[in-house]
């Protein structure tokens, strides 16, 4: 008998298998957003600079390309929690030998292909124009990736898990999603945002979990050695990625409780 | 003429019940509409901070430093705002109804069909209370930076260019929502428009080739707060770019006609 996640998962990719032409365009969605963060980093930079914006070029392929891969981009996995939440489908999954989170999960990764693929291509571009990297950079990297997968993945379920309290939730998500585009580096590089920071608060987003979404892998991807490697982002990465899941199981099992007490 | 005012009394009338329900919707979610607050903010506010770091770092963006950012940015936002307030939801509500079989509801009423389906989803409401804070944020940096010091010309022109840009964005996003009526699988195009209109943020004469007339067609906000902004900054005396703006208003205008028209002549054959 089949796992029912790889069902969840295949049953994903089929709905946006159907729609060829939305699979083209969620990859000129994507192309549309580092383009124009490109065309932005042509305004600024001198015309001279041509290394300049091709390590910035490569910069915003990488982040955005890892923040498609782990999910970070969009909060793509919370909005698919709110709409079951609030469409009430969660339900049927509650009815099920299964577990729902995971399942829902499976389903979303499922018509996420576009996003994977795009996101692979941007990464793999990106990396053309990186010097190359050490045994040392390329270990950090794969951590990272990891911890970047487990800090989104559990930013997103905080962010579903506002549907238990206010099902109407998209407004939240909006702001979840225009405070880690900011502060994770995907809109500007983070070295260069924290660097005109007062001390202080250059310290404060530092330490904040959305950096490990998409700087702190493109920094080790980007490292031409190992003393550009801001080792503060590791530790901040590993550490959120043993308070942040804690926090949003216990979130997630709080709002259920109030959903299932309200008899849904 | 007394018929003439019979139906002007009848379409004002059909005006101020959508606008009745818009508030009475709009309170009912009301946690909602404080998080989509919350988002605008929140959204303005990351900007800003973006915005501000990057001049600090390379002072110029295409030219334009920190005043004249507040003063594009102030125009486009307004652009935005009155897309909210007059046109997205109206747009989404048009598809959802032509999808849905609910579009059947609005030929049988006696007001125009098209009057109806450009009112769908007018939101005054949310849409001051969502434009108001963020607005007067720039509002403040414009008069805080003393940014805004057009001549009559500019003045003059900047507001024309700011009118035409808002129907402009109207007649784009509803130009292509007729497409609805060919591919009931019109949603994600749209969406793309919106990734496409980013490029509204930044000034107009920062892109160079064909780049320059491909984001025209492609970003409505480009033509409607980059062109205006041109003039309230007086960055130019010619009017070729405010022809430019009138000659995109035009086009996507009749092409909103011609689509509706002929969507609908399909719409009601195969429906009848």
């Amino acid at each position: 008998m089949k796992s029912p996640y790889i069902q969840g998962l295949k049953q994903g990719f089929a709905e946006i298998s159907v729609y060829s032409v939305d699979f083209l365009l969620g990859l000129i969605q994507s192309a549309a957003v580092v383009g124009f963060e490109i065309i932005l980093w042509t305004f600024v930079l001198p015309s001279d600079s041509h290394s300049a914006l091709l390590e910035r070029t490569s910069y915003f392929l990488i982040a955005t390309g890892i923040a498609l891969i782990i999910g970070g981009a969009r909060y793509r996995f919370g909005r698919e929690l709110i709409l079951a939440i609030k469409e009430g489908t969660l339900s049927f999954h509650l009815l099920k030998p299964i577990i729902p989170l995971l399942y829902i999960y499976s389903e979303h990764l499922g018509g996420q292909a576009t996003d994977l693929f795009t996101g692979a291509i941007f990464i793999f571009v990106g990396a053309l124009w990186v010097p190359g990297f050490s045994w040392l950079t390329l270990s950090l990297f794969l951590l990272m990736l990891i911890t970047a997968f487990i800090n989104t993945s559990a930013l997103n379920i905080m962010c579903g898990s506002v549907a238990f309290w206010t099902t109407e939730a998209t407004g939240i998500r909006n702001v979840f999603n225009q405070v880690t585009r900011l502060l994770s580096g995907q809109q500007i590089p983070l070295n260069i945002f924290l660097e005109i920071l007062p001390k202080f608060w250059s310290q404060f987003f530092c330490i904040l979990p959305f950096a490990s979404v998409a700087y702190t892998p493109t920094m080790l991807i980007m490292a031409k050695s190992t003393t550009d490697i801001d080792y503060r982002f590791i530790i901040s990465s590993l550490i959120w990625a043993i308070i942040l899941p804690i926090t949003a199981n216990l979130i997630w099992k709080r709002g259920l409780r109030r959903y299932e007490g309200t008899g849904n | 003429m007394k018929e003439r005012v019979t139906k002007l009394k009848l379409y004002a009338s059909v005006l101020v019940k959508k606008i009745v329900f818009a508030w009475q919707t709009e309170t009912a979610y009301a946690g909602n509409t404080v998080g989509e607050l919350l988002s605008t903010v929140f959204y303005n506010i990351t900007f800003l901070v973006f915005i501000d770091v990057i001049l600090k770092k390379f002072k110029l963006i295409a030219g334009y430093s920190f005043p004249d950012m507040m003063v594009l940015t102030l125009i486009s936002q307004t652009v935005f705002y009155a897309g909210l307030t007059f046109t997205y939801t109206s747009v989404e509500l048009f598809i959802k109804s032509v999808r849905d079989g609910s579009f059947d509801t609005l030929l049988l009423k006696p007001v125009s069909v098209l009057f109806q389906v450009m009112t769908l989803g007018i939101r005054p409401f949310s849409g001051a209370f969502f434009s108001i804070p963020p607005l007067l944020i720039y509002i403040f940096l414009v008069i805080q930076q003393n940014a805004f010091h057009p001549s009559m010309f500019g003045l003059i022109a900047g507001i024309g260019g700011l009118i035409m840009g808002i129907l402009f964005l109207h007649f784009f996003r509803f130009a292509f929502a007729m497409l609805v009526f060919k591919n009931k699988q019109i949603k994600n195009l749209l969406k793309t428009l919106e990734f496409l209109s980013e490029g509204g943020s930044y000034p107009y004469e920062a892109y160079k080739g064909i780049v320059k007339i491909a984001v025209l067609f492609l970003s409505p906000l480009l033509a409607g707060a980059g062109i205006p902004s041109l003039y309230f900054l007086d960055k130019t005396a010619s009017l070729i770019p405010l022809a430019i703006e009138a000659g995109l208003l035009i086009l996507f205008s009749t092409a909103t006609f011609c689509l509706w028209k002929q969507g609908l002549k399909a719409y009601e054959s195969t429906s009848s």
